[in-house]
Formats: C-alpha cells, sequence, structure tokens
C-alpha cells in the first residue's frame, strides 16, 4: 500500500512489485490518501512505463472514511504494458473538473515470458516485441517466396514433356510456318528462267510487267527486238526524255509523220517559252511585277495627303502651289541684299553707324567729371590745349576725351592736381597726346568709348542721391478757410478766416479775424473759433500773445487734439468796430 | 461751363475728420483745379457735427457718422 498524505505519497517503497508483467492479474495495490473524503471525485490511476509508453485505469474500489480516501487497483493483462520500474499518479476529479493529484511514486513490475492471448487487444511490451518478431518472419517468408516463385519457373522450362522429339522434317517438330523444299520447288518452277528467249510475249499477260516492277536499266534497246515496240504499244506519257539517251532517237529512226509532229511541237514550245516570259496583261505595276515604278497612289497633291514620305510624291498641282518657279525665285531674290555686316552691305541709308551714333548722340563731346562724377566741363573741339578746356581745375578728377578730339596740347590738364584717369575714346595712333599735357600722376587709358556714359550714369546717380534730400513739393499743401465761432459770441466778431500751408507733417496758419465794437468787461474772458484746418497734435498747447491793430493784446491757445482756435483777453477793453487781429501759428499735424 | 467740386475726408478718425473741398473744370475731358483748397477740421462735438451736417453733402455725412457713431466723443471747447 501507499499511503498519501494529501499528494505527497509516505511509506512508498519504490521496488514494490506488483506482479509480474503479462500475468499479474493476481495482484492488487492499495491506496490510501490521507485528508480527502469525498464521495463526488472520481479516481483515475496514470501509469508511465520505462519506453515512455503511458496507461491510464480506473481503480477497481474506492472507498472514503471520513478521514481519507482508500483506494485499490486490481491489476489486469491490459494495465502494464513494459516490465521494469514505472510511474504512478492519482487524479481525482468531479464535475467541476480537476480537483486533486498526487505527486509521482514509483513501482516495479517484474518481466514475464511472452504469452499469446486472442483477447488481448492492447498488447503489452512482451507482445510488441512478439509483433516485431512476426514483422521479420512475415519478411523474411515473402523473400522465400520469391525464390520459390523463380524456382518454379525454371523447372517448369526444363518440363521435358513439353519438349518435341528429334526429327528430319518440319512436320515433325511441327513447324507449319516455313516451305518444304517440294513446296518451294514446285513453286520456282513455275518462275521465268534468267536463259535468253526464256520469257515470250505471248508468256507476258496485258499490263503484268509495270513500270514499278522494272528497275532502272533492266530494259534496254539490246533486249527489245526490232519493230517489237510500235506506237501503238507506247502509252501516253510512258516514255519521256529521261528514258532516251542521247543519240538514241535519230532522225532516220522517226517517220516523217512523226517527224512532222516534231516540228510543231518545237514550234509551239519555242512560242510557248517565249510568252512565259511575257506578263499577263494587267492595268498595274504589280500586275505586271514592276517594283522600281511610281504607284498612282503615291501621288499627292497637297502636304497634308503626304502619308509615306519614303514613297510618296508631289504632283505637278502640288509644286505649283507649294514651289516658287525658278523666275519668281530669282525675283524673289533679285529683291533680297546680299548677306552683310553693315548697313551700307544692306543698302540701309535710315540708320546710323555705330561710329554715326557715337558722333552724332553724345560720344563726340569730352567731359570732365569731379571726385562725385559731377560733370565741371565740356567741349566739342577737336583740340584743347593750355587755358581752353580743363587748364588749372582742381576738382576734376576724371576726364573723357570723345574720339573726335584728336589733339590734346600741352598744358591741357595742367595743374588739374587731382586728376587720377584721362579715358580717351581712340587708340594711340589715332590722337596726338603732346609731353606735359596730362599730369604724370593721372592714368591714361585708351579705347575707352564707354567710359563717358559710365561717368554720366554715376553722375547722375549722384544727382538722384542729392534730389532725394531735397524737399518735395507734392508734400506742401496751400489753401484756406474760415473759423466759426459760437451764437454766443457772434456779437464780438464781423468774421474770421485763415490760409494755411501744409508742408509735411506740419502746418503754417495764418489767421485774420476781424471785430466788432464790443466790450470786454471781466479778464480771462474767451472766444472759441471752430474749424482750424487740421486738427492740432502737438504733444503742450500751443499758445501764444498777440495784439490787434488797435493795439489791444490777447493771447492765443489751440487745445490739443482739436481743430478750435481759443482767444484769451488779457483785460479789461473795449473793441472798435472792424479792429483787426493777423497773426500766425505753426502746429503739428500728425 | 460747370464748377465740379471734389470733397476729400481727410484723417478721418472716430474723434475728428479734416474736410479738404476743391473745385475743378473739364476742359476736353482734363480736370483743371480753379481756385484755392477750402480746409477745416472738425471735431466729433455735438456742436461740430451740426456744422459738418450743414457744409457737406448728405452721403459724404453720412461717411463721416459711420466712423464717428450715433453720439460725440469729444466734449465741447470750454469758453
Amino acid at each position: 500500500m501507499i499511503i498519501y498524505n494529501m499528494k505527497k505519497p509516505i511509506d512508498c517503497i519504490g521496488s514494490d512489485c506488483v506482479g509480474v508483467t503479462g500475468d499479474n492479474i493476481a495482484y492488487t495495490q492499495d491506496f490510501y490518501i490521507k485528508g480527502i473524503s469525498d464521495d463526488s471525485i472520481s479516481y483515475t490511476i496514470h501509469l508511465r512505463f520505462a519506453d515512455g509508453s503511458v496507461n491510464s485505469v480506473t481503480p477497481s474500489r474506492v472507498v472514503t472514511d471520513g478521514e481519507g480516501t482508500a483506494i485499490s487497483w486490481i491489476i489486469k493483462k491490459n494495465d502494464i504494458f513494459a516490465h521494469g520500474f514505472f510511474e504512478v499518479q492519482i487524479e481525482g476529479r468531479n464535475k467541476a473538473g480537476l480537483v486533486f493529484q498526487t505527486e509521482i511514486a514509483k513501482l516495479y513490475a517484474d518481466e514475464s515470458l511472452a504469452v499469446e492471448d486472442k483477447e488481448y487487444e492492447n498488447p503489452n511490451s512482451e507482445t510488441l516485441r512478439l509483433r516485431d518478431e512476426a514483422y521479420s518472419a512475415l519478411e523474411e517468408i515473402k523473400g522465400q517466396q520469391e525464390q520459390i516463385a523463380e524456382n518454379l519457373n525454371l523447372i517448369e522450362q526444363s518440363d521435358l514433356s513439353l519438349k518435341a522429339d528429334k526429327a528430319t522434317t518440319l512436320s515433325g517438330y511441327g513447324i507449319t510456318d516455313a516451305y518444304t523444299k517440294a513446296e518451294t520447288d514446285s513453286a520456282l518452277s513455275l518462275k521465268i528462267s534468267n536463259e535468253a528467249g526464256s520469257v515470250s510475249t505471248e508468256n507476258i499477260a496485258d499490263k503484268a510487267v509495270t513500270n514499278e516492277k522494272l528497275a532502272n536499266g533492266a530494259v534496254t534497246s539490246m533486249k527489245i527486238a526490232n519493230n517489237s515496240v510500235s506506237g501503238a504499244a507506247i502509252v501516253q506519257n510512258q516514255i519521256n526524255a529521261g528514258h532516251i539517251i542521247n543519240g538514241a532517237v535519230t532522225a532516220d529512226k522517226l517517220s516523217d509523220d512523226v517527224k512532222t509532229l516534231i516540228n510543231e511541237k518545237a514550234k509551239s514550245d519555242d512560242v510557248n517559252s517565249k510568252l512565259s516570259e511575257k506578263a499577263d496583261k494587267a492595268t498595274t505595276l504589280d500586275g505586271y511585277g514592276i517594283t522600281d515604278g511610281e504607284k498612282a497612289g503615291n501621288k499627292v497633291f497637297g502636304k497634308n495627303e503626304v502619308t509615306d514620305e519614303e514613297n510618296n510624291y508631289p504632283s505637278i498641282g502640288y509644286l505649283k502651289n507649294f514651289y516658287y518657279e525658278y523666275s519668281e525665285v530669282d525675283e524673289a531674290l533679285s529683291k533680297k541684299a546680299d548677306k552683310a555686316t553693315t548697313l551700307f552691305g544692306y543698302g540701309i541709308n535710315d540708320a546710323y553707324t555705330k561710329q554715326e551714333s557715337k558722333n552724332l548722340y553724345g560720344l563726340n563731346i569730352s567731359v570732365v567729371f569731379d571726385e562725385k562724377f559731377n560733370p565741371l566741363n565740356y567741349t566739342e573741339a577737336a583740340s584743347i590745349s593750355a587755358g581752353s578746356f580743363a587748364t588749372g581745375n582742381k576738382n576734376i578728377k576724371t576726364a573723357f576725351i570723345a574720339k573726335n578730339l584728336r589733339y590734346i596740347g600741352e598744358g591741357a590738364f595742367a595743374n588739374c592736381d587731382n586728376l587720377t584717369d584721362v579715358y580717351i575714346d581712340n587708340p594711340p595712333e589715332s590722337i596726338t597726346v603732346t609731353s606735359g599735357a596730362i599730369p604724370s600722376t593721372a592714368t591714361i587709358h585708351y579705347n575707352a568709348d564707354f567710359n563717358d556714359n559710365k561717368n554720366l550714369i554715376a553722375s547722375l546717380i549722384n544727382l538722384n542721391s542729392k534730389l532725394s534730400k531735397k524737399y518735395d513739393s507734392s508734400n506742401i499743401e496751400t489753401g484756406s478757410g474760415e473759423l466759426k465761432t459760437t451764437d454766443v459770441n457772434s456779437d464780438k466778431i464781423n468774421s474770421a478766416s485763415f490760409e494755411y500751408q501744409k508742408i509735411g507733417s506740419y502746418v503754417n496758419v495764418h489767421i485774420y479775424i476781424d471785430f466788432k465794437a464790443f466790450s470786454i468787461s471781466n479778464t480771462n474772458q474767451s472766444i472759441s473759433l471752430s474749424g482750424l484746418p487740421f486738427v492740432c497734435c502737438n504733444t503742450v498747447n500751443p499758445r501764444e500773445l498777440c495784439i490787434t491793430s488797435q493795439k489791444k493784446q490777447l493771447a492765443w491757445a489751440i487745445a490739443r487734439n482739436s481743430s478750435s482756435l481759443t482767444l484769451l483777453f488779457l483785460n479789461t477793453d473795449l473793441f472798435a468796430e472792424n479792429e483787426k487781429l493777423s497773426f500766425s501759428l505753426r502746429y503739428k499735424i500728425e | 461751363m460747370e464748377i465740379k467740386e471734389k470733397i476729400t475726408l481727410d484723417m478721418l478718425t472716430p474723434d475728428s475728420v479734416s474736410i479738404l473741398k476743391q473745385q475743378y473744370i473739364t476742359i476736353d475731358g482734363t480736370d483743371i483745379k480753379v481756385g484755392d483748397n477750402i480746409r477745416n477740421a472738425y471735431m466729433n462735438t455735438q456742436t461740430e457735427r451740426e456744422y459738418l451736417k450743414g457744409c457737406l453733402p448728405e452721403d459724404y455725412y453720412n461717411a463721416v457718422l459711420a466712423m464717428w457713431g450715433n453720439g460725440p466723443t469729444v466734449l465741447e471747447p470750454a469758453s
């Protein structure tokens, strides 16, 4: 018995023998599992043998006693497959599934001899070995059976009852598919001998000998008697040229009729031969087999009809429409100028040549420039000398000498201490520069035909730069307006007007006021006049003193961010009718 | 010969506007300016709103009011 404390086996002797393999029905192995006493559990005993095979058996008896469960396994033949040690594990399940599994214990089964048992459906290892031996025996039997079949064949071949008795005739051996000598001789006696004259014409049945049965050269003239073959006996097409050797048929062998026929035939063949070289009557080039002719379809009458540039060719109409007659070409060409490189070459007389342009439009003007390329002096003269153009001008920085100026005399640039460059629009050989004409500190540049333009452009840029610093009149606006006063003060003023001049962000306003006769009884009395031309944007209210035509002292003021002029009467005064007040003010408007 | 008046609403802000009036005549399709520029600035006070209404055509006045709104934004100058 193996006693388990729950899952762990105790009191287990691994060498317990549970019987003999294949013959172990007499043994019962008992187990007792302490701590498990549940009637609803079903148990299974799982076995695993040394060769890896497994088996599961249902215990023969399960009894619970309140403290544990006693399990008895009555071992049957089917249960143990192989002798030796094997592993045992008990598993308990209920309806919910696996609830219990012991640890693996080890038992032992003795070996037994192989015992055949028809009722034994699940062979143990001993039976498996017997089965393998049976397979080996069957393979051996199969080999023996093949050897027996081979031997039987040999025996049948050597069976004397199947052999013929020794004999001298065909029939003696039962041979039926061969002729006897007598039969052969009899048949040969019916054949034609090779001797001359052995075959007579009458012995040859009509059509008995056909062309196919005669080898080439089998029938020669030597074998045919004179006159034996007449024309009537020769069927149509039977003898052709291939059958007749050269010289075999001569004129003397032919009858006159045959000669006539041959002549007619020869003439006919000659005609046919010549006709065969002629083309049948046709309407197309293909019909006559002409490959190098032009097909009518290739002719096109317009460019849009060209479909094959290799084979299409133009019609006369096409040529007329798209090509000039030679006379037209000549006439057109006569109106064209020959290729040339000059205006004169093309006969153009309403344009200036480069040189004419230079001469006519500025390049014949010699100019001197200051350091900012401002032109200082110019001349159209062909020669310059001391005092004539640039002498003594210390502001001259550069000079341009035009193409028409051919002589620079001594002293022409005397005392031009700041002269650094002289650009001459001529090569050295086309101008005379006398010694001392140009200070040695200046550099002379010949062939400088563009430098005057360069200097003039620099001058214009310089001029623009200067102009940009000048006042822009578009920022000036002048005008006038009327100032309004409230009804309360309408008894004090006849009119109030102004003229203004807006310059950029400022405005100058000249005020004219014509008073009525009135008195100021209290100091600091004021009149507000609205309608100045712009809102005052000064950061501090502008104000100043002013005096009327009758020398009354007032102050004017403009409230910041307003367009109203306020007149403040500083003293008690009596104003006369048409007393005037005129003053100018200036304030910021942006 | 008809004299046309060109009105410019200059420096229009919610508080003020400067009205420039210029007169032109047209000769051979070309406008030629005649007379001085007339310019007055107006503040968005109750009094000057009324001045403005009196000196501007209605469409220009409405254009100013579109910026100024329905009421004055600047106090009347103290007298």
